[in-house]
């Protein structure tokens, strides 16, 4: 089986720092993934740095996604190759309609993999099924990005345009933090709803309550810029009552 | 080929004389290229082209201005307006504003246009500038009696970057009379447009401008606020493309009481382009429970872009509300990165958001048509028309 992404010995540093020491992870392709892991650890950094956002220098190491360099790539080449980031702070963006947002980048990303772009009316009819599934109120379609948007909507929002994107992976860097139980529930079952056997995520969270939602096939736990240790959904329970400490080179 | 001060006659000439031209030593043009003024220009004995026939109020249908040749006989006759041709007059409160007395020397008949009691009237202007290094002058003179409504849509175009054009609006806005006011500067060459307006009680005059600057685009209004609850908005957009300069330059005087005013700016400046905001509101001894806001928000594309802001409040009473501000800066890094990470090219991506910039204040124009003619100019400039499409500048 082809690994749909593929980092090894990955080092990365933001200015003179050195984040991520040597990392190791390897997503297939139906697989969800949850990186876990104390403050500072290196986790925004993983999902920044995998995305191409500028600021995150890598020293070393590889990332292959679908067989390719991804690290050649420029940040909206990636996301047309399928890799999607909700971030854990959503951007607002006074004066740019959600929608008009949307379809831009849609047809950005079609017209860069050489597909025909959709119509006004065929995008139209997308984003009001795929709002449906997040239960995002349709009267935020209409106004600014995440403009006046309360976290949960923000939040709503991020996976109502994975949702209409349909990226092949998705990395959702702290989607439950600000969250109450309710905007936990729709947007996990929304995660959930997008999860198949094409598609790999990777999970990053601070708390195991998210993964009692978004069950994943692997836990990781990073600490100090490595993964320290791997395995299933038992590990995040034993870290939600052991702490980190014992994992701590 | 003389001066500009040989354009002028009359009394204003004597005045010109005593003042000189404007340079740049001169406080209000530290930051304008003055020199342009002090250049020889050709005079224009006749229009360089004829201008179509047929103006009227109905349908639309625009007077046209050519090389600041008015066409007096086409001015048709319609109930509760009244066109006239008049002599210069001396700007009250002006009489030493050197850009008004070089006009009122400079233009040799006024176009007056009086809107009767309780009318309501809408009338679009095309002004089109002078050829080669040729000098026109402007000079009309609007009269909204009480009660009445002014919808006025001004457009001046000019290709020649050697020219000169000089245009003064005066205007009365009756008791309860509403005067709304839009304009589009696209004039490669020199102008100044001067506009001087007085408001009276309980009227309203709103100005709507964009000016897309040419070798000195420079647009001044000067608001008195002379009756009780008397309010002012002024909404002004500029865009300095590469050498040129785009200037706005406003003053409201709060004169009676009760009055409001709101003066937004924002301005986009490329590489190389200028752009100025001189902004001025003074509450008057005479102007007690004011409420006056000023914001200038300005978005440098390149380094090499310069700004020159100035929002200044001059408070003569305690009773007032105020506040006064101006930003400088670049495009939003963390907007710039989320819009890449969604697909979109990091060219679009700039242009999406320089267009967001620009987009929000002229949502809120009442001018539909200046809305779409700016909208259209903006979707050109910024050169990603496909991407950004229509709704960016409808939907928000």
């Amino acid at each position: 089986m082809t690994a749909l992404l593929q980092i090894e010995d990955l080092h990365v540093q933001v200015g003179e720092t050195p984040i991520l020491k040597g990392l190791n992870l390897t997503i297939n392709a139906g697989e969800v993934h949850a990186v876990m892991g104390p403050n500072g650890a290196g986790k925004s950094t993983l999902s920044y740095v995998l995305s191409g956002r500028e600021g995150y220098e890598v020293t070393s190491g590889k990332v292959l996604y679908k067989g390719e360099d991804l690290l050649e790539k420029s940040i909206s080449e990636r996301a047309a190759s399928g890799i999607f980031l909700a971030l854990q702070y959503p951007v607002a963006i006074p004066g740019v309609s959600n929608l008009h947002f949307l379809r831009a980048a849609l047809n950005s990303q079609r017209k860069e993999r050489g597909e025909e772009e959709l119509s006004g009316a065929a995008f139209m009819k997308l984003a009001r099924q795929k709002a449906k599934l997040v239960e995002l109120d349709p009267k935020l379609l209409k106004r600014a990005v995440n403009d006046g948007f309360s976290g949960g909507e923000k939040k709503r929002n991020e996976i109502f345009q994975m949702a209409v994107l349909e990226p092949s992976l998705c990395l959702l860097d702290e989607t439950d933090s600000g969250l109450d139980v309710d905007a936990l529930r729709i947007v996990s079952e929304g995660v959930n709803a997008l999860r198949n056997e094409e598609r790999g995520m990777l999970v990053i969270t601070h708390y195991q309550r998210l993964l009692d939602h978004i069950v994943p096939d692997v836990v990781h736990i990073l600490v100090d810029g490595k993964i320290a240790e791997s395995g299933d959904k038992d590990l995040a329970l034993r870290v939600e009552s052991e702490g980190y400490q014992g994992l701590r080179a | 080929m003389p001066s500009l001060l040989e354009f002028t006659s009359g009394d204003a000439a004597e005045r010109l004389a005593s003042l000189g031209l404007p340079h740049s030593k001169i406080e209000d043009w530290r930051f304008s290229p003055a020199k342009l003024l002090n250049r020889d220009y050709v005079s224009l004995d006749t229009p360089s082209v004829v201008p179509a026939t047929g103006f009227s109020l109905e349908g639309g249908a625009q007077l046209t201005i050519v090389d600041g040749f008015i066409p007096f006989e086409q001015l048709p006759a319609a109930p509760g307006v009244t066109f006239s041709k008049v002599g210069p007059e001396t700007v009250q409160h002006f009489e030493a504003h050197r850009m008004a007395v070089l006009n009122e020397g400079g233009a040799s008949s006024t176009l007056k246009v009086e809107i009767a009691a309780n009318q309501s009237v809408r009338m679009s202007i095309v002004h089109r500038g002078p050829e080669a290094n040729g000098a026109a002058f402007t000079r009309l003179h609007f009269v909204v009696a009480a009660g009445a409504r002014l919808e006025l849509e001004e457009r001046f175009f000019g290709d020649s970057s050697e020219s000169f054009s000089s245009a003064v609006t005066l205007a009365e806005v009756g008791d309860s009379a509403t005067f709304r006011y839009a304009r589009m500067h696209s004039s490669a060459g020199a102008i100044s447009h001067s506009v001087f307006v007085k408001v009276g009680q309980h009227a309203s005059f709103a100005s709507e401008s964009a000016l897309f600057g040419g070798a000195m685009s420079r647009e001044e209004l000067q608001v008195r606020l002379e009756g009780t609850g008397a309010n002012a908005r002024i909404s002004a957009l500029g865009v300095a493309a590469a050498k040129t300069h785009a200037e706005h330059r406003a003053r409201i005087d709060h004169i009676a009481p009760r009055c409001t005013s709101d003066m937004r700016h924002r301005a986009l400046v490329h590489a190389h382009g200028t752009s100025v905001f001189d902004g001025q509101t003074q509450v008057h001894q005479s102007g007690p429970k004011a409420e006056a806001h000023q914001i200038s928000r300005n978005l440098l594309v390149d380094e090499r872009a310069k700004v020159h802001a100035k929002p200044h409040l001059e408070i003569d009473h305690d009773e007032v509300v105020a506040s006064h501000g101006a930003t400088i800066g670049q495009l939003d890094a963390d907007a710039l990165y989320y819009l890449q990470a969604r697909g979109i090219p990091e060219e679009g991506a700039r242009a999406m958001l320089t267009a967001a910039f620009l987009g929000e204040p002229i949502e809120e124009w009442a001018s539909a048509a200046l809305k779409e003619d700016v909208s259209d100019r903006l979707r050109k400039d910024l050169g990603a028309e496909a991407l950004l499409g229509d709704e960016i500048f409808e939907e928000s």
